[in-house]
């Protein structure tokens, strides 16, 4: 591929699923970046300029900041409000996904546990749209 | 009659017996003061015709009347003397004398304008106020020798009459006075005991039924106010009755709403707990969902992944993702053994199975399994009081408490750090606490850490957080041994997490 890698910022406060993530993406051929907390996960989507993730897979259970108010934030700057945002999260009730979509402007609402082979479906989903938005 | 009826019962009765007075009275008086002048004016007739047959019948008219029958002047010079010595009487107005036909020989006094014709005027009819009385002269033989005519003045007779009637009129004026007044006494006086009895019949309308009315009389009204008394002491005890009813009624009435509102404000309670409890269910369902989805998504995930023939995994990097899958596989286990385990607690339906344990071996054990899972590199420190009793306790539930505490200890300490326990037996019951050093536990939420899925901090990140339930299965575990665990300062940092056991001997405790 002439194409440079897309860049993946995957948050989770839990290391295994990060761990699980990364090893899945990175086979599929992306580069992945880690945040443990929403205030990381914020500072490395508006702080890295040139390195900004082409998609955001978040939980909505985090410290300091939880998913809601990242994907909020994020998609509230106009710099970075067309970086597609995959909320990944064990929280199954219609209102969350409500708040999660709506609210919070997320692209997909996805409940876990999930197959990762369906998540590599949305990831490719998400980063065209992102580049027909190009 | 608006105003006839406002007046007094007294007044008009007064006023009644003085019009029907005034009435007799009047007429009494007119009839008697006709019959008064009658009889006077009869009298007065009798009197006049008396008189005037004295002077006619005397000697000396009949000598003058006869001695100078032929002169004329004589008779008359004669008998007009004689005429004013009569006229010296006050009531009579004048003496005229006529001769044998009937011509005037002496006209004597303020003779009357009209034409005589020789006749008395009638007593009983007179016209005018001259009494007119006319008598024959006679000879000593019979003969008419001429007439006589004297007019009496009744005037006076009139106004006595009148002056008679004013007097009658004044006394009458003054009898009504005087009568007015002794009815209006012998009134007030029987009337007395009405006023008594309206008095009282007010004291009664408004309900106040001490009232006594005397009875003075056997008469009808003494009648009445017996009969008044006796109905006042009736009513008197039928109100009172009657009060003590509506104030039975009105005070159970006054109960039973209380009972109402108070079974209301008890329902609403039991409402308002019973949302809350729902409310906690679903947040609880919906917390152990996701607290179960977490761990699922590891090991479903790196199952998935291990089995990608196209990842080229190596075999160190399979054998630390079957580490994983076999740690949260057994977090997994732990989770819903927590669940299960507050389910059965909050539902009653745990079972401690009682033993007589050596408490101190006990405490050992547990913490010795921690001694030898020690990433963190923690130094235990266990200081026990030489002779603790043997406890009758369960050594599985009470050992999951102190692994609780420990585990909790173990996770908010920081590396090379110590977690002291501390043993000590007092009078009926046994003490421990465990105590490290950690960021320990604000005031406001010593409480709460007791509560369902309760963190102290977020910061702490999810590998190592628990099921939530911990400190709250280790609270109902001990509270079902009758013992009690809080948490306090350690100093002069971190928590200690204290809980006794009573010492007793009871063989085998169910619930």
């Amino acid at each position: 591929m002439e194409n440079e890698k897309s860049r993946i910022l995957v948050v989770d406060d839990d290391p295994k699923i990060v761990e699980l993530l990364r090893v899945n993406l990175e086979a599929g051929n992306y580069t992945v970046d880690v945040a443990y907390d929403g205030e990381s996960a914020l500072e490395k989507v508006w702080n890295q300029g040139y390195n900004r993730p082409d998609l955001i897979i978040l939980d909505l259970i985090l410290p300091k900041l939880d998913g809601y108010k990242v994907a909020k934030k994020i998609k509230e700057k106009k710099e970075i409000s067309n970086i597609p945002i995959i909320m990944l999260t064990g929280k199954d009730k219609p209102l969350d996904k409500i708040e999660g979509l709506i609210s919070s402007e997320a692209d997909y609402y996805l409940t876990k546990p999930i197959d990762i082979s369906d998540l590599m479906i949305y990831v490719i989903k998400a980063l065209s749209k992102k580049n027909n938005i190009k | 009659m608006k105003i006839l009826n406002k007046l007094s019962f007294k007044f008009k009765l007064i006023s009644i017996i003085l019009i029907v007075n005034i009435v007799i009275s009047s007429l009494t008086m007119m009839l008697l003061h006709n019959k008064i002048k009658k009889t006077i004016i009869q009298k007065i007739g009798l009197r006049t015709n008396t008189i005037v047959n004295i002077i006619s019948t005397s000697a000396k008219i009949e000598d003058i009347y006869l001695l100078f029958s032929n002169d004329k002047k004589q008779i008359t010079q004669y008998l007009e003397r004689y005429s004013k010595e009569i006229l010296n009487e006050p009531e009579i107005e004048y003496v005229a004398f006529y001769g044998k036909n009937e011509e005037a020989l002496s006209l004597v006094g303020s003779l009357p304008d009209k034409k005589f014709n020789f006749e008395s005027d009638d007593i009983n009819n007179l016209n005018n106020s001259t009494y007119n009385v006319s008598k024959d002269i006679f000879s000593e033989e019979g003969n008419i020798i001429g007439h006589i005519m004297v007019g009496f003045s009744i005037q006076n007779i009139d106004s006595a009459l009148k002056e008679n009637a004013n007097i009658s009129f004044k006394l009458l004026i003054f009898s009504f006075l005087i009568i007015s007044l002794i009815i209006y006494v012998v009134l007030t006086y029987f009337l007395k005991p009405l006023q008594l009895l309206y008095q009282a019949s007010t004291n009664v309308v408004n309900k106040n039924f001490d009232c006594y009315v005397p009875v003075s009389s056997n008469d009808e009204i003494g009648k009445i106010s017996e009969q008044f008394n006796i109905m006042v002491k009736e009513l008197k005890s039928f109100y009172s009755g009657l009060e003590k009813k509506v104030k039975a009624a009105t005070s159970e009435l006054h109960v039973s709403n209380k009972e109402l509102q108070e079974q209301t404000i008890k329902l609403m309670k039991i409402n308002l707990q019973l949302k809350e409890m729902d409310e906690k269910k679903s947040e609880f369902v919906s917390v152990v969902a996701h607290d179960l989805r977490t761990p699922l998504t590891s090991i479903l995930g790196f199952a998935e992944t291990i089995m990608k023939t196209e990842l080229k995994l190596t075999e160190e990097q399979k054998s630390k993702y079957l580490i994983i899958i076999q740690q949260e596989s057994r977090r997994l286990g732990r989770l819903i053994s927590d669940f299960l385990d507050l389910s059965k607690i909050e539902e009653g339906r745990i079972h401690l199975k009682f033993k007589k344990v050596n408490f101190n071996e006990l405490v050992e054990r547990t913490v010795e399994t921690f001694r030898i899972n020690n990433n963190k590199n923690i130094n235990f420190v266990i200081e026990t009081d030489s002779n603790i009793a043997e406890i009758n306790l369960d050594p599985d539930r009470i050992s999951q408490v102190l692994q609780n505490i420990l585990s909790n200890a173990m996770k908010y300490s920081p590396s090379n750090s110590a977690i002291n326990i501390l043993l000590k037996q007092y009078y009926n019951f046994v003490k421990i606490s465990v105590s490290d050093f950690g960021m320990g536990i604000p005031n406001e939420e010593k409480e709460k850490v007791f509560q369902k899925f309760y963190r102290i901090d977020n910061d702490i990140s999810r590998k190592e957080r628990g099921s939530g339930l911990g400190l709250t299965i280790s609270k109902a575990i001990i509270e079902l041994h009758c013992g009690r665990i809080w948490v306090e300062d350690n100093i002069p940092n971190g928590s200690v997490f204290i809980f006794t056991l009573p010492i007793r001997n009871f063989d085998e405790y169910k619930i």
